[in-house]
């Protein structure tokens, strides 16, 4: 074949493709969707109403509840200041869970790591004397380190190894918890605590006080401010773009030139980074208990599922969607406390509600 | 002489599509019945009704003259009708004997262990097989593995075996074990029923051969009817001579992508060039290596080899991209995202490009992903999730994305699997106008998009190229026959 009459066949290939009718206008390809119903009492519209609005409506129904119940302790300015000044751990715990939830991930080491971050740090500040304010950040930075570290290790098992994240993180978990108990031997006069009082000064300060004149702590406003970052980053940047197409279908991610082991070791790092975060500044607000912290690992799991069941649209676990689900089960838990209910009573609604809420929406026409 | 089974006038339906068609069948006692055909011709259809797995339509069967109105899988099974699936149903880490009497335990509650060693022992004797019945299932050969099927079935006194597909995936040598296995069963006048894409192998085993096409039953080979020449000429049908496309004779100077000795089983060894404004295809079966062309040449998995794309060696995916390389696979399972709109499946590659300081710029993605969409004439809006669209608009919008990337060589793996008959057209048509300008590797299992598309041909077979055809030589019959038919017995090209 010489060269015009190649010519002549791109030319006719090209007729054909564009003497080809382009798609009829009116041929619709899409499913056929249920036109909406204006009846405001339509099923549907119900079930599709509470999957968007179902956890506004919840938190309203736990707020007006409680107030009626509780009027003179529950609806107070000094109430609301306290839930919001006691929940750092969990918001942070909850970024946590989040950020592997949405890589497709799970990590059951960040509460471990975060124990063992607050007894190196309280250590390294107490019984070692590492009492200057040079020497404090110092020994926040290395706490960072550390949890970054962790959360490499758990990467690279993850990303590398191709071990279960569920699995690694357990492994993980377990020897952070370990370790934090063989620093416990660490502690000044054979103790099996820190109190906030052993603490040098200015951590104390950093742990108590306030934002410019509001009663909001310090530390709660740097977690809002490092949820707003982290949000930014998964919705906004590509990484975090990517982040996301990981989570959906690592296989696809990885075709399309994502590059899925970097972003998954950097996720976990990231979640180190958080964990020891949540260390640092539980210490500092708290000090550290030989009963370190509570157990949060369930409910910063529960908030993210509950923040992608419910609040997103589309169904992804979302940074705001996590951070509102926290504030539905912090002042769930505060309003039982005030009506003196045990503890379980809480846990057990939050887990109902998040029963109610993958049910609303579990995916449809699956048989196995 | 009563056949041992018979079928009249099947049929059956899947929403639009008419999988069977009136299909009348009847197999003798003691005979080896082939089923041949294209993928989607309705063999499978035919042996699952006969196996009791799938509901029919309208017709009858017939087993010893019985009618048989409601046949269920355990009845079929109690009529001595036993399957040997397409995959193997083996637990890997049962012992061999464990393996066998599964399912056919005498007692349902109780495992007699010596017993059913004994029996299994028994059964492996009888079919002549040199496999120890405590062997662990895991360290055998593939081949092996196939024969611990049908030694199952022999345990539970089948009286047709019906045997689908028992060579796919297999090496020459696990093939030939599988072949003489069924050889000897033959000769202890089992019935058997025996679906293949390897002609040889079926001219080898079978006494009569049925090739169905489009659902029905095309013709009935016996005797001296019963050739190779005869099954690809009539598996061809109707459109064996169109010839669509206007092939260029790539003026072989511009070397786009060379890959040498690339290996991923059961792709053994794989060396091709690429050109400048050239469509090369992959041809084969399942099983012959051609499923894993594309990933092997992305990099997404690969064993053994070496790919260069201008020059630049590729290792991943990611390389691949960069490099201008764009995949496109037609399983969804491998390229969709849930819950993903249209919008980010285009713009997913090129983020990083049309990013600033790594903050997607909302603005330019839209533009670049509407341009690309534009072009490819994808139906819907960018809003709409992909999972929501057709099959064709799928493929169209995985395709677009490479278009907005830039890339100027695609790799297609299967491009029109769930694509219907309108959409296939159109998009075969797209890969056809971005061939005429850029590079394009496309492997199929059907022979038709090859023909439609591609100016050469590399046909594969048991993990390594047989033939190359190129120009006017690539027709449905010539690929055919250097994929299904032995390598002894290749004839050459009409």
């Amino acid at each position: 074949m010489d060269d015009t009459s190649i010519r002549a066949s791109a030319d006719a290939l090209n007729l054909m493709a564009s003497d080809r009718s382009p798609f009829d206008t009116n041929d619709d390809i899409r499913r056929e969707r249920k036109p909406p119903d204006r009846n405001i009492l339509d099923r549907e519209r119900i079930i599709d109403g509470l999957k968007e609005w179902g956890l506004p409506i919840v938190f309203a129904a736990i707020l007006i509840t409680f107030s009626i119940l509780r009027p003179s302790t529950f609806m107070t300015a000094q109430n609301a200041i306290n839930v919001i000044n006691n929940s750092s751990s969990l918001l942070l715990f909850s970024l946590a869970a989040t950020l592997a939830l949405v890589i497709g991930e799970f990590d059951l080491s960040f509460v471990a790591v975060a124990d063992l971050v607050g007894i190196l740090v309280g250590i390294l500040v107490t019984s070692y004397g590492w009492t200057s304010g040079a020497a404090i950040l110092c020994a926040l930075v290395f706490g960072l380190v550390c949890g970054a570290a962790i959360g490499i290790v758990n990467g690279l098992f993850v990303a590398k190894a191709f071990v279960p994240s569920f699995v690694t993180t357990l492994a993980v978990g377990s020897i952070a918890a370990g370790l934090e108990l063989a620093l416990q031997g660490g502690i000044t006069g054979g103790m099996k605590q820190i109190s906030v009082i052993a603490l040098p000064e200015s951590l104390q300060d950093f742990g108590a006080s306030t934002f410019f004149g509001s009663p909001i702590k310090w530390t709660v406003v740097l977690v809002f401010g490092f949820t707003a970052l982290l949000w930014v980053a998964l919705r906004r940047t590509t990484p975090g773009r990517q982040a996301y197409a990981v989570g959906g279908n690592p296989m696809a991610a990885y075709l399309a030139g994502v590059p899925v082991a970097a972003l998954r070791i950097v996720a976990f790092a990231l979640i180190g980074v958080i964990a020891a975060l949540a260390g640092s500044i539980a210490l500092a607000e708290r000090g550290y208990f030989n009963m370190a912290s509570p157990p949060l690992l369930l409910p910063a799991y529960t908030a993210a599922f509950l923040g992608a069941a419910v609040l997103a649209k589309k169904k992804r676990f979302d940074v705001l969607g996590s951070a509102f689900s926290v504030f539905v089960l912090l002042v769930l838990n505060n309003g039982l406390s005030l009506m003196n209910q045990p503890r379980w009573i809480g846990s057990a609604i939050s887990g109902l509600v998040l029963l109610v809420a993958v049910l609303l929406n579990r995916p449809k026409n699956r048989k196995v | 002489m009563t056949p041992f089974l018979e079928v009249r006038n099947l049929s059956r339906s899947f929403g639009r599509t008419r999988a069977l068609d009136q299909v009348s069948v009847a197999i003798s006692p003691g005979a080896v019945h082939g089923f041949i055909g294209p993928n989607g011709s309705g063999k499978s259809t035919l042996i699952r009704m006969i196996t009791g797995l799938e509901r029919r339509d309208t017709g009858e069967i017939f087993v010893d003259g019985e009618p048989q109105p409601r046949l269920t899988a355990a009845g079929a099974r109690r009529l001595g009708i036993e399957l040997v699936p397409q995959e193997l149903a083996l637990v890997p880490l049962f012992k061999v004997w464990e393996n066998i009497v599964l399912g056919g335990e005498d007692n349902a509650i109780r495992l007699l262990k010596a017993d059913a060693r004994a029996k299994a022992r028994a059964v492996l004797d009888e079919l002549g097989l040199d496999i120890g019945v405590d062997e662990d299932t895991l360290t055998l050969d593939p081949g092996e593995q196939r024969l611990v099927m049908f030694a199952r079935t022999f345990h539970r006194r089948a009286r047709l075996l019906v045997v689908d597909e028992p060579t796919a995936g297999l090496g020459e040598k696990d093939s030939r074990t599988v072949i003489e296995a069924l050889k000897r069963l033959k000769a202890k006048g089992l019935t058997m029923i025996f679906v293949s894409h390897y002609l040889s192998e079926v001219l080898e085993v079978c006494d009569e051969v049925t090739v169905m096409r489009d659902g029905r039953v095309a013709v009935r080979l016996a005797g001296a009817t019963l050739t190779l020449d005869h099954m690809v000429h009539e598996m061809a049908g109707v459109h064996a001579e169109r010839a669509i496309h206007n092939r260029k004779s790539a003026e072989r100077s511009k070397l786009v992508i060379e890959g040498r000795h690339l290996a991923m089983p059961p792709l053994r060894q794989l060396n091709l060039k690429l050109y400048e404004n050239e469509c090369l295809g992959f041809a084969g079966l399942l099983g012959s290596g051609r499923e894993k062309a594309i990933d092997v040449i992305s990099g997404a998995a690969r064993l053994w080899g070496s790919v260069r794309v201008r020059g630049e060696f590729i290792e991943t995916p990611r390389e691949a991209v960069r490099a201008g390389v764009g995949v496109l696979n037609g399983s969804r399972s491998l390229s969709i995202v849930p819950g993903w709109t249209v919008l980010k499946h285009v713009s997913l590659p090129s983020l990083e490009q049309t990013s600033r300081k790594g903050f997607i710029d909302s603005r330019r993605e839209r533009e670049g992903a509407d341009a690309a969409t534009r072009r490819l004439r994808v139906k819907g809006t960018l809003e709409d999730e992909l999972e929501d669209l057709s099959g064709g608009n799928q493929q169209r919008v995985l395709l677009a994305r490479w278009l907005m990337c830039g890339s100027d060589v695609l790799l297609i793996d299967e491009p029109c699997v769930g694509v219907d008959i309108a959409a296939r057209a159109e998009l075969l048509a797209a890969i056809r106008e971005f061939a005429s300008s850029h590079s394009v590797i496309l492997a199929s299992s059907d022979p038709m998009d090859l023909v439609e598309c591609c100016d050469r041909v590399l046909c594969l077979r048991k993990g390594a190229v047989v033939k190359e055809l190129a120009g006017d030589e690539i027709t449905e019959k010539a690929i055919l026959r250097a994929t299904m038919t032995s390598q002894g017995t290749v004839l050459e090209p009409a």
